[in-house]
């Protein structure tokens, strides 16, 4: 009934996705360290006082001795015990190691020779590393011999093909019970009304969703969730709830057709339930080169987990694709691409009818800066290419905007952008740097960069100048 | 959009709000148009199907259809090209990081620096510059010439930014002036007339005076305070007249202005009552004199009677401050508009040689302040060193006076500063050292960050430690490059938030040089 292809199911896609993400680029990096600039060190912290923190530590004054062998930097911190803290960074994954009794990761002191090191070359002297930098990178280098060898071994190991074929039909068949369940939920919602539906207490969208998590259909559980926070807003919400609703039917429908699908949709309609694949299976299926422009980077927090979606165009394909990645707790997020820098790379997409999604492979170049990058030359070109990619995937949640030349006009009580037409797309409410944009553009046309979501758009960054400035929501 | 599909949602939302159960779907139109045959196919078995399955269709359909609204206004005034170059991408982390909150003690030193260096602020982090100077006057003096023409744009746009645009370097002709003078608001025009004055005093005077009488009684007084700006015998005549102004605050602020006038009628009047009741001498030579190599001034003290309607005229304030006899305020108030040189000229004496007589005596908690009222008015340098050495036991404080040490280091040169605060380093207590220190408002000298640093025990061990907790906040003063020569030496004592603060004002120091 379905194309053999490996899905894997569990509940909580993102740790484990976490986990693999800095296995491609290790193995596959075929150039030396990429060059780090502040910005890129900073978003490593993981919190604005270990920024603090380690910015304060980046002077040479704070460092009894530091050096580099070109990839792996090292120095002894003073700090406040009686012993200088050691301080070991690789530069290339990146991972780091102090003897603090700090438990933030990367703590201040790891952070402030990052920093040092990020502040130019030669900032630390290339030097032979000591005994104890030499000890960790051996031990590091026989840990991810160790993993290589298990996942060679994996790879060797026969697929039980039969035992998988079992799992993938099993999980169908739940996830067929759990959308015949909220077929009749929904029917039963617009039946008694959407008014009387919002007098619901959240215990009920919830219920739903979490059904819809046992039959293992998480996106949708997702989308089911959304409609009790739309039940629980202002002005509009009817009309919003009923798209919601009428998406939700949509993709309900599609699973029971999905075998009269085109290929591509079915890979999206399945990505919009809830399967995922492994980041290892996307590369693997090829991947595009190209110079990718970092335009634009969110961080939400979605259930203890921090997501991070970064917007890359091909300056040569002029594709877009969507990066994400997942932290639990203080992890760092991963910092391949960073807004305002191109860099030769490959990505590979999840496939799709329209695909966005990617997933980083090897990088050929370090980062550079970017000092333009191609855009739509007018709102209505804008629009009129998300209507072409909602006719091939309808359930595309935020779309992408490179816009050429806008201008920040005050719309009412909010913000919009004005094209050289006079054309305005409105920017969404949630969006705070909006003085910001106003004083970067000092009314004349600048580039910008956002997420478009059918109805408002959402700066992520701007270029005015040649000089590109972040507008993402999260601090910096 | 077409209106049909609009018909056609609009009715499947009421059918929606309501329920299926109450009101069904509407039918859609056979008009064998695209929408009406998607329509058609995603009808179904009962009608909360054909609901949701239609208001699938239509959700897409109306998604994809939603054209941009035009905005016919034409467009508003773009700022003018930069001239300046803007601060270094370093340089612009750093200003950043202190409008976020941290290290924004150094945020001043920053704007100094960078205004110094001929940098102007990138724009996207004007707003947040200019918020927080809306909150602080001490960010405002560098800041006309730091935002350029992106700030003064976006100050033209809200009026509390405007003083964003006062003092800025852009000269405006007469006419102009006088325009922004007949056309701004309450709130405006005090910042715009020391605007003026900082070019022309007369003109700036000529401007008010022109206005005068038709002023709204409650802004005189702030318009009158604007002529701070450029004050000078000139404006005797027009601040003597509004002596006799109906507000009191007007009355109070001529009075305030006039106290730091030397020539002006008010600082003769008030000469006049003090010589009355403070009678200053060279003395007589005694033994002890003779023993001492000089004769000791006599300082001799009557106190005012009574305070009548001249003195009240002149700005003097009849109630005392909680604590103090209304007759000896009177004095102090008295005392503080006279120039101190008077009273060394009077002894013949240099002005340490009477604070000490004056010192011996019960006055001295009246004297001592309004010394360093009158210091700071008339700007005496040889009065202000030797108060600032002489410490306040009471401090009474005068309104509209800022009679601080810090006010009267600030009259010092530089180096005579530094040499007050270097001899406190050396032999004054720790608390009468870090008084002092506390009150440089100068960026300190690498020797004198040597001095503390040494004093406090930094650099050797022992010390003061009483002077440690002091070390936050004297960081920002200290000179960093001294600071982190010095502690190469001992580095085990540099730690700690003002060893952080050093490091980060080092940096943006060199980041800012050109």
């Amino acid at each position: 009934m379905l194309p053999r292809r490996h899905y894997f199911s569990h509940h909580d896609p993102p740790t484990s996705l976490a986990r693999v993400a800095p296995i491609p680029q290790l193995l596959r990096m075929t150039e030396p360290a990429p060059a780090w600039t502040p910005e890129g060190v900073l978003a490593l912290a993981p919190d604005p006082s270990a920024a603090r923190a380690g910015q304060g530590l980046a002077g040479a004054g704070n460092w009894v001795s530091a050096g580099t062998d070109g990839r792996t930097l090292w120095g002894e911190c003073r700090g406040s015990g009686s012993q200088p803290y050691q301080v070991r960074v690789d530069t290339l994954e990146p991972a780091w190691r102090c003897s603090c009794p700090s438990r933030k990761l990367p703590c201040k002191h790891a952070l402030g020779l990052f920093l040092r090191h990020a502040a130019g070359a030669g900032a630390l002297p290339t030097a032979e590393p000591p005994p104890w930098v030499a000890e960790w990178i051996a031990q590091r280098e026989a840990r991810s011999e160790k993993r290589e060898a298990r996942a060679a071994e994996a790879a060797a190991k026969p697929v039980d093909a039969a035992a998988q074929a079992r799992r993938g039909a099993r999980r169908e068949e739940r996830v067929s019970a759990g959308l015949d369940e909220l077929e009749l939920w929904t029917a039963d919602l617009v039946r008694q009304g959407l008014a009387s539906a919002r007098t619901r207490p959240a215990a009920f969208w919830e219920g739903m969703a979490a059904r819809l998590v046992d039959a293992q259909a998480p996106g949708v559980a997702r989308l089911v969730r959304g409609l009790g926070s739309l039940a629980a807003g202002g002005d509009g919400w009817d009309e919003r709830m009923l798209e919601a609703l009428g998406r939700i039917r949509l993709l309900v429908t599609a699973w029971r057709r999905i075998d009269a699908l085109p290929a591509p949709l079915r890979d999206d309609v399945r990505a919009a339930l809830g399967w995922t694949l492994k980041q290892e299976e996307v590369l693997a299926a090829g991947t595009v080169r190209d110079r990718w422009q970092a335009l634009g980077r969110r961080v939400d927090d979605e259930d203890r987990l921090r997501v991070q979606r970064t917007w890359l165009r091909g300056r040569d394909t002029g594709r877009d694709a969507l990066v994400l990645a997942f932290a639990a707790g203080r992890e760092p997020l991963d910092a391949s691409f960073i807004p305002g820098t191109e860099v030769d790379a490959e990505v590979a997409f999840y496939p799709g009818a329209l695909p966005l999604r990617a997933v980083a492979g090897p990088r050929h170049a370090a980062p550079a800066p970017l000092a333009s990058f191609p855009g739509y030359a007018s709102a209505d070109d804008a629009v009129a290419a998300y209507a072409a990619a909602l006719a091939a995937q309808p359930w595309i949640e935020a779309f992408p905007f490179p816009l050429s030349a806008v201008v920040p006009v005050r719309d009412g009580g909010g913000w919009a952008v004005r094209d050289t037409d006079g054309a305005v797309l409105p920017l969404a409410g949630r969006f705070a740097r909006a003085a910001e944009l106003h004083a970067l553009a000092g009314g004349r046309p600048l580039a910008l960069f956002g997420e478009w979501d059918g109805d408002r758009l959402l700066p992520l960054g701007a270029l005015a100048g040649g000089r590109f400035v972040s507008l993402s929501p999260s601090a910096e | 959009m077409s209106a049909a599909a609009d018909r056609h949602w609009a009715g499947l939302l009421h059918a929606a709000l309501l329920g299926t159960g109450r009101q069904p779907p509407p039918a859609a139109a056979q008009d064998g148009s695209a929408l009406a045959c998607a329509l058609a196919a995603a009808a179904g078995p009962t009608p909360e199907d054909t609901l949701l399955a239609q208001a699938a269709v239509l959700a897409a359909w109306r998604r994809a259809a939603r054209a941009p609204a035009r905005d016919e206004r034409p467009p508003a005034a773009s700022a003018e090209e930069e001239t300046a170059p803007l601060c270094p991408p370093a340089a612009r982390r750093h200003l950043a990081t202190m409008l976020g909150g941290t290290f924004a003690q150094a945020l001043p030193e920053w704007l100094e620096a960078a205004a110094r260096a001929g940098f102007i602020v990138p724009p996207e982090l004007l707003p947040a510059l200019l918020h927080a100077a809306f909150n602080d006057d001490g960010l405002r003096p560098h800041l006309a010439s730091l935002v350029g023409a992106r700030g003064r744009w976006l100050a033209a746009q809200r009026q509390e930014w405007a003083f964003a645009i006062a003092g800025g370097e852009r000269e405006s002709g007469e006419a102009e002036e006088r325009d922004g003078w007949e056309v701004l608001g309450p709130a405006a025009r005090p910042a715009l007339l020391a605007r003026v004055r900082g070019r022309s005093p007369a003109r700036g005077r000529a401007l008010l005076e022109s206005t005068w009488a038709q002023e709204a009684p409650r802004e005189r007084a702030a318009l009158l305070a604007a002529l701070e700006t450029g004050l000078s015998m000139d404006d005797e005549p027009f601040l003597e007249a509004a002596l006799d102004d109906r507000r009191k605050d007007v009355r109070a602020a001529a009075a305030q202005l006039l106290s730091r006038l030397s020539g002006s009628r008010l600082v003769a009047r008030m000469t006049e009552r003090a010589r009355g009741w403070l009678a200053v001498s060279p003395g007589k030579a005694g033994l002890l004199a003779r023993v001492s190599g000089g004769a000791t001034p006599v300082v001799d003290v009557r106190l005012p009677d009574a305070c009548d309607a001249a003195m009240e005229r002149d700005g003097i304030v009849p109630k005392p401050p909680y604590g103090m006899g209304e007759r000896a305020w009177w004095l102090l108030q008295v005392v503080a508009a006279v120039p101190p040189g008077t009273w060394s000229a009077a002894a013949g004496t240099a002005p340490g040689e009477l604070l000490a007589a004056a010192g011996r005596g019960e006055w001295r908690d009246i004297l001592v302040p309004a010394w360093r009222a009158a210091a700071v008015r008339h700007a005496d340098a040889a009065w202000a060193e030797a108060l600032v050495a002489s410490p306040l036991r009471r401090p009474w404080t005068l309104p509209g006076v800022d009679g601080s040490a810090g006010a009267l280091l600030d009259l010092l040169p530089a180096e005579r500063a530094e040499a007050v605060a270097l001899a406190a380093v050396a032999d004054r207590d720790a608390a009468e050292a870090s008084a002092l220190l506390s009150s440089i408002r100068r960026q300190w000298s690498p020797e004198l960050t040597r001095a503390v640093l040494d004093r406090i025990g930094i650099l050797s061990f022992g010390g003061d430690h009483a002077l440690r907790p002091l070390l936050a906040s004297l960081a920002p003063r200290m000179h960093p490059a001294a600071v982190l020569d010095a502690v190469a030496v001992r580095p085990q004592a540099f730690t700690g938030a003002w060893a952080e603060l050093l490091h980060h004002r080092h940096a943006m120091l060199e980041a800012l040089k050109r």
